[in-house]
């Protein structure tokens, strides 16, 4: 708790931290906005028919304007409470920049300060790292929270055709475990930075090694020598891979591989191996800084 | 009695450079003590072993009877000041201050009394509430002695603590030491200023190539190198060197060829009266103690200005 409170000194007006909290669930809202207006906004289209044949023209618009309420039909529950939720926490992209740069800066922060040095005098190393890792999840449960209110709020003001989005609400099954999944999806990307902060002991050096194992990641999950391979499972277990099967559910191209349970093991695993791997490191560290 | 800081046999190598080689050191309950050597020597490297900064490759630690070790923590007990000061730029002095005191959780009341005790005594009170990253070389220094007494611990481990101060500021310091001696603490004080330490510290503990090198009271050092010069017409040369050495004492002539020097006489009346038996009647006669930079170029076989 005293830890907590050092920390909350330390960062607590940290003008940049602050922005960053702040703009995150704006950057999430903004989107979930956007991605409405884009799918509820009507197509526009101009015909060239040689020679003009205004009732064909016609017969397209038509034609179009029913595809894209089909569409919308299928797709408008999505963002109807309480479904906005899992929309609002699928959008990945600024929650996962965020939690790396974190977990960079608020690690590797202290070594290339050398404020390490006095951290180091203060309480055990493991614990100190342990609370700063708490700190990180808690920013960014904090971020998710006001980004998960705003997309429970966000529907009921928006409308469809002169009619509220809500009267597209539908009942969502599993809608508590999958919004847990979606923030435990965030968690490796806490835990890998905070080990990379520890072995680079620095910011940068961290924020780009860290994006380049996500590339590696990816690019590993990507690659489509594993289904000849005597490992076919092994992209289930990637961060990308695992996180691609728990939100894709049964119809994930990687279900008939791994069930889901190994997916929540190896994002279970990725956030937890690495904080206890920067721990170890972390203790047995010259600070020479 | 268990000896507040005691090091033994403590080695460390940066790859093929070795900080420290065989290192021992001991300081008792209420010392003072100061580390000397000259660049490179080993004396910082010695002070983030014994905080527990970095690890040892081979020796022991112990600060009050506890080793140190991966899960000892300095906490309350030991001020330290190791190497140049650092701090969160982007909050205040007194903030810095304020991050120990929330991680020790004190109470509020504690802690301002103590921040604004620990501004006061380094002189910084009135420059509290400026950000850090504007303090200029000596602020941060005193800003780093401040968070050491920041718990009034009974241990002060200091690298340095006159650096980049200005001569007011050097006295002040000097003057706040030996109140902080004064009050029973015992206190690890690295420094190249060999006067202050002279005039700080009752123990001083040379330091050369990773090794102690020379330890005891500066008294004591420089006692070592007690002698008396004698200034004689270059004619008298031999006849005096062969009276004193008849008498026992050992003889040396320095570059200047009308002067000797004489060691083990008791005083300088003896050797008056062996001179004046002998017919010779010197010009002048001294008794000189080696000052304790005398000392340390001795034992360091330093050149230049020593430092730290």
């Amino acid at each position: 708790m005293h830890l907590l409170a050092a920390d909350w000194v330390r960062f607590g007006r940290r003008r940049d931290l602050q922005i960053l909290v702040a703009l995150v669930p704006v950057i999430l809202a903004v989107m979930f906005v956007a991605e409405f207006n884009s799918l509820t906004t009507p197509p526009q289209a101009e015909f060239f028919i040689d020679p003009p044949d205004p009732a064909f023209e016609a017969q397209l618009r038509a034609q179009m304007l029913a595809d894209w309420r089909q569409q919308m039909a299928t797709q408008l529950p999505a963002f109807a409470f309480p479904a906005s939720l899992l929309k609002v926490a699928g959008n990945f992209g600024p929650v996962v920049l965020l939690a790396i740069y974190l977990a960079t800066a608020l690690v590797a922060g202290e070594f290339e300060w050398g404020t390490v040095r006095t951290v180091h005098l203060t309480s055990s190393r493991a614990r100190t790292l342990a609370v700063r890792v708490g700190v990180i999840v808690g920013l960014i449960g904090l971020v998710l929270a006001i980004g998960l209110l705003a997309g429970a709020i966000l529907p009921f003001f928006l409308s469809v055709e002169g009619g509220p989005l809500q009267a597209f609400a539908g009942p969502v099954p599993d809608l508590l475990p999958k919004v847990a999944t979606r923030l435990l999806m965030v968690l490796p990307f806490i835990a890998v930075p905070t080990l990379m902060a520890v072995l680079g002991r620095s910011t940068g050096f961290a924020f780009l090694l860290t994006l380049l194992l996500v590339a590696a990641d990816l690019a590993i999950t990507g690659a489509p020598v594993w289904p000849a391979s005597p490992a076919p499972w092994l992209p289930a277990l990637t961060i990308s891979g695992a996180t691609t099967r728990l939100i894709g559910g049964p119809e994930s191209p990687l279900a008939s591989i791994a069930p889901s349970w190994v997916s929540i093991g190896a994002l279970v695993a990725w956030a937890i191996v690495p904080v206890l791997a920067a721990i170890a490191r972390f203790r047995r560290l010259d600070l020479n800084e | 009695m268990t000896p507040t800081i005691e090091a033994t046999g403590l080695h460390k190598r940066y790859g093929s450079v070795t900080a420290l080689d065989g290192f021992d050191l001991i300081v008792e309950r209420g010392q003072v003590v100061g580390l000397l050597g000259p660049n490179g020597a080993g004396k910082t490297t010695a002070l983030r072993i014994l905080v527990g900064l970095v690890r040892a490759d081979a020796g022991s630690v112990r600060i009050a009877g506890e080793p140190v070790d991966q899960s000892w923590v300095a906490g309350e007990r030991v001020g330290a000041m190791v190497a140049t000061p650092v701090f969160y730029p982007h909050l205040s002095g007194t903030d810095n201050l304020r991050v120990l005191a929330a991680a020790w959780g004190w109470p509020r009341a504690r802690a301002d009394a103590r921040i604004a005790l620990a501004l006061g005594l380094v002189d910084l009170a009135a420059a509290g509430g400026r950000a850090a990253k504007g303090y200029s070389t000596g602020m941060r220094q005193r800003l780093g002695i401040a968070l050491a007494l920041l718990a009034d611990p009974p241990i002060l481990i200091l690298d340095e603590p006159v650096n980049g101060l200005d001569p007011a500021g050097i006295v002040e310091m000097r003057d706040l030491l030996i109140a902080l001696a004064g009050g029973g603490r015992t206190i690890l004080v690295s420094s190249h200023l060999l006067t202050e330490v002279e005039k700080t510290c009752d123990h001083v503990t040379i330091v050369d190539r990773g090794r102690i090198v020379a330890s005891g009271t500066p008294y004591a050092l420089s006692g070592s190198g007690e002698r008396i010069e004698v200034r004689l017409a270059t004619d008298e040369i031999p006849p005096a060197r062969r009276a004193l050495e008849a008498a026992g004492f050992r003889v040396t002539q320095p570059e200047r060829p009308d002067e000797l020097w004489i060691e083990g006489a008791p005083d300088g009346t003896t050797v008056s009266r062996l001179l004046g038996s002998a017919g010779v009647y010197p010009d002048e006669l001294i008794r000189r103690r080696d000052s304790l930079e005398d000392v340390f170029l001795r034992l360091t076989g330093a050149t230049d200005e020593p430092s730290a």
